[in-house]
């Protein structure tokens, strides 16, 4: 796994500095609810979340906005790797939900992480293929069969863990028959929109297929779970709002949310 | 060498400056790009294996779509040129529509007309068990796609101001049609048919978003240049880079190769 090297420390002004001590106490006390939280939340905030949480979150994002109407959370969804680059690079994010701790742990070693990140979702990979199933793939062994299987860059969480499925059930897929995807969403495509016969995504992904896709589970001896770690920047412009946000996705509504789209609880 | 030296105006400052704020615009990136470029691993990163076969499709590729332009695209200019018929106009938007239309949403049209449900694809692949999506000949398809407009709008444009009268004459002279376009038309158009191909070329090399729609990303298959950098900028930036270099350093041989076209004379 081959990551960049030489980065740009980011050439973000790290302006806010008194604040931090406040906001990440919030974002680690889950079990409050975030409207008891106190003072009037307002302005918006960017979050930059991977594309495996676009459903999840866009829903969450709605809910929020009942509770805090003159607030906006605004997202950019992708591979965790590209928006870690990014966020590294100064993108002017104020929270950053990763599909991997390895991703955060970029952030973090360029000291842009407020607190501890906190995990707050597991996920499972899962096989989706063409509706009905033509070629007969009950498992990952039997994709070699398979004419194009669709599978994340190896830069994308997906991408590390299909890799350490694959390796742990013993199938080596031939790179002529393995088309790319930057991120979950754009591999779940080539299945759905496209013309692959197979994909390999999240549980969570292979939940929202409906008529374009079925899934085929991988047992937990081959699966590989990814954590999902949430945490505040310490380039936020809105502190207060991006700890009320990650206390949302930490706490009763957000766990039930993310439970509801097949994600599995941190612990 | 430009012998009646124009008197040289002091430019309006209203000009001058958004002038020069263009300028920076279109330049900028490609110094940032240069900047970052890491010259001494630029030879092992341009040959790892990726790259090498990005760079084999992307020549093959490009050049079956060049191809491809010349021999649908070349007639069809000269029918918009030289003939009238019913719907002339819808053709011609037709053909100019790729130009306009966002690269991702001629994938997705690509798809619905070629691919395994495709009005095209489906009967070709239950037929003839043809496929185009996630094959090099999708990759092609999508480029000709994108590319062929700019053959078929260089070269009608070409046959519209040249003197019709000539072929004309030719053909009075007893030369047939063939004949006619060999000796007489071909020879008149052919800066202008280079210049096209050209760009044919340029547009098709760079093809990226309906390649990775209808064609998808396989090493090899279908990962091109432009795909390649795409991914590679996801996990290797320093490979993403020198990528991009290789492609500006193509983009800018084919403008120095028609710099008689589009940059004047060459002066300095």
């Amino acid at each position: 796994m081959k990551r960049s090297v030489n980065r740009t420390i980011a050439l973000v002004a790290v302006s806010a500095t008194a604040v931090v001590a406040a906001a990440c106490s919030t974002a680690t006390g889950a079990p409050a609810t975030p409207s008891a939280s106190g003072p009037q939340l307002s302005g918006s905030i960017t979050v930059s979340a991977a594309a495996s949480l676009t459903g999840a979150f866009s829903g969450l994002a709605t809910t929020f906005r009942h509770l805090h109407p003159t607030t906006s959370v605004n997202f950019n969804f992708g591979s965790s790797g590209a928006l870690a680059t990014q966020i590294v690079s100064g993108a002017p994010v104020d929270v950053f939900a990763s599909a991997s701790p390895l991703d955060m742990a970029t952030v973090q070693a360029s000291h842009m992480v407020s607190g501890t990140p906190v995990t707050f979702a597991r996920n499972w990979l899962e096989i989706v293929v063409k509706p009905g199933d033509p070629l007969g793939i009950h498992s990952l062994a039997d994709l070699t069969h398979a004419k194009v299987v669709a599978i994340c860059v190896v830069s994308a969480p997906c991408g590390s863990t299909t890799q350490e499925a694959l390796r742990r059930a013993g199938v080596t897929l031939a790179t002529s028959k393995v088309s790319l995807g930057a991120d979950v969403d754009a591999t779940l495509a080539q299945v759905t929109a496209g013309d692959a016969d197979a994909a390999i995504v999240y549980v969570t992904n292979a939940a929202t297929v409906g008529a374009q896709g079925e899934g085929v589970p991988i047992p937990p001896s081959q699966n590989v779970a990814t954590s999902y770690p949430i945490a505040v920047l310490t380039t936020t412009s809105n502190r207060s709002l991006a700890s009320a946000w990650v206390a949302y996705v930490v706490g009763p509504i957000g766990q039930a949310a993310l439970r509801r789209a097949h994600f599995l609880p941190p612990g | 060498m430009g012998g009646s030296a124009r008197r040289r105006r002091r430019p309006p400052l209203p000009l001058l400056v958004p002038g020069v704020v263009a300028v920076g615009l279109l330049a900028l990136p490609v110094v940032g790009l240069l900047v970052r470029v890491s010259w001494w691993t630029l030879a092992s990163d341009l040959t790892s294996p990726v790259a090498l076969d990005a760079l084999r499709l992307s020549l093959v590729c490009s050049l079956w779509a060049t191809g491809l332009s010349l021999l649908l695209g070349l007639p069809l200019a000269w029918l918009l040129a030289r003939t009238e018929f019913r719907g002339k106009s819808v053709v011609r938007a037709i053909t100019v529509l790729p130009l306009v239309l966002p690269p991702v949403v001629g994938g997705v049209a690509l798809l619905l007309a070629f691919g395994r449900d495709g009005i095209l694809g489906r009967p070709l692949f239950d037929w003839f068990g043809i496929q185009f999506t996630f094959s090099t000949a999708g990759v092609v398809l999508a480029e000709t796609f994108v590319a062929m407009p700019f053959l078929i709008v260089t070269v009608e444009a070409a046959l519209q101001v040249m003197d019709a009268r000539f072929e004309e004459v030719s053909a009075s002279l007893g030369a047939g049609r063939w004949a006619t376009f060999r000796l007489v038309t071909a020879p008149m158009i052919w800066s202008s048919l280079v210049a096209g191909a050209a760009l044919t070329w340029a547009r098709a090399l760079g093809e990226f978003g309906a390649t990775i729609t209808f064609a998808g990303n396989i090493q090899g298959r279908t990962q091109t240049l432009p795909l390649a950098v795409y991914l590679a900028l996801e996990g290797d930036e320093r490979v993403a880079v020198a990528l991009s270099l290789l492609l500006l350093v193509v983009s800018l041989a084919v403008l120095v190769a028609l710099r008689g076209r589009w940059l004047g004379a060459w002066r300095t």
